[in-house]
């Protein structure tokens, strides 16, 4: 999967993170380093 | 008295039996819509040495990922090691020295969370370790331990995810009588 895949299939507006009961949207710093971290994980799973 | 008590209904329980009980819940947080990460705190204090976090329910976007662990804002020191097979007779492994954060500490699968973490001495001005077991799907099984290379006092953690998001479910802490 690529970056432009990952945030096609997840819009920055469309991701929370969540404390306790309160969600917000990312950052753009924290969206950014999500997708490149999550895009990594999906390429790389373990054998 | 016997281990564990025996009630009967109606029995007005005694001072010592109540505080024979070994499990206290100490908080549940439901998990929300789409959520990429979920930060827990006042999970830890005096009152426990040791804790252990279970997730049940809900979903994930896709399934097949798996749930990493912070310990309240810390991105260091974190070491780990996961021993694991494809559900098969030939061991393989996985880990991490010094990294940020603990990874394969639950699994994520479309039809169901799940994760049960032991976390040895959080609050305590100790290292912090934990173990967990992983069933990633028909990926693959195994078990994960590790340590926090530090003495800091935690009071919460941020259960984070390899990939994608989750819906739902339940987060639930409960501290070991010391």
């Amino acid at each position: 999967m690529t970056i432009d895949e990952y945030k096609t299939l997840y819009p920055q507006d469309s991701v929370y993170i969540q404390i306790d009961d309160t969600e917000r949207l990312m950052t753009d710093e924290e969206y950014e380093t999500w997708v490149i971290q999550s895009v990594y994980n999906i390429n790389h799973p373990l054998p | 008295m016997a281990t564990p008590p025996d009630f009967s209904s109606g029995a007005v329980l005694t001072a010592a039996q109540m505080n024979a009980v070994g499990l206290w819940l100490v908080k549940t947080q439901t998990i929300g819509t789409a959520v990429s990460s979920v930060a827990v705190t006042g999970a830890f204090s005096s009152d426990y040495d040791n804790y252990l976090i279970t997730v049940a329910g809900g979903t994930h976007s896709t399934g097949g990922q798996v749930f990493n662990l912070q310990m309240g804002s810390t991105t260091t020191g974190y070491y780990y090691s996961f021993l694991y097979t494809p559900y098969n007779t030939t061991p393989s492994a996985a880990g991490g020295a010094n990294v940020a954060k603990w990874d394969y500490v639950g699994a994520c699968n479309s039809n169901g969370l799940q994760a049960l973490i032991d976390i040895n001495s959080p609050f305590l001005t100790k290292p912090t370790s934990y173990r967990s077991t992983v069933a990633n799907h028909t990926n693959y099984a195994g078990n994960c331990a590790g340590l926090l290379n530090n003495t800091t006092s935690y009071t919460g953690f941020t259960l984070g995810l390899s990939a994608g998001t989750i819906t739902g479910g339940t987060i639930r802490i409960y501290g070991y009588r010391n």
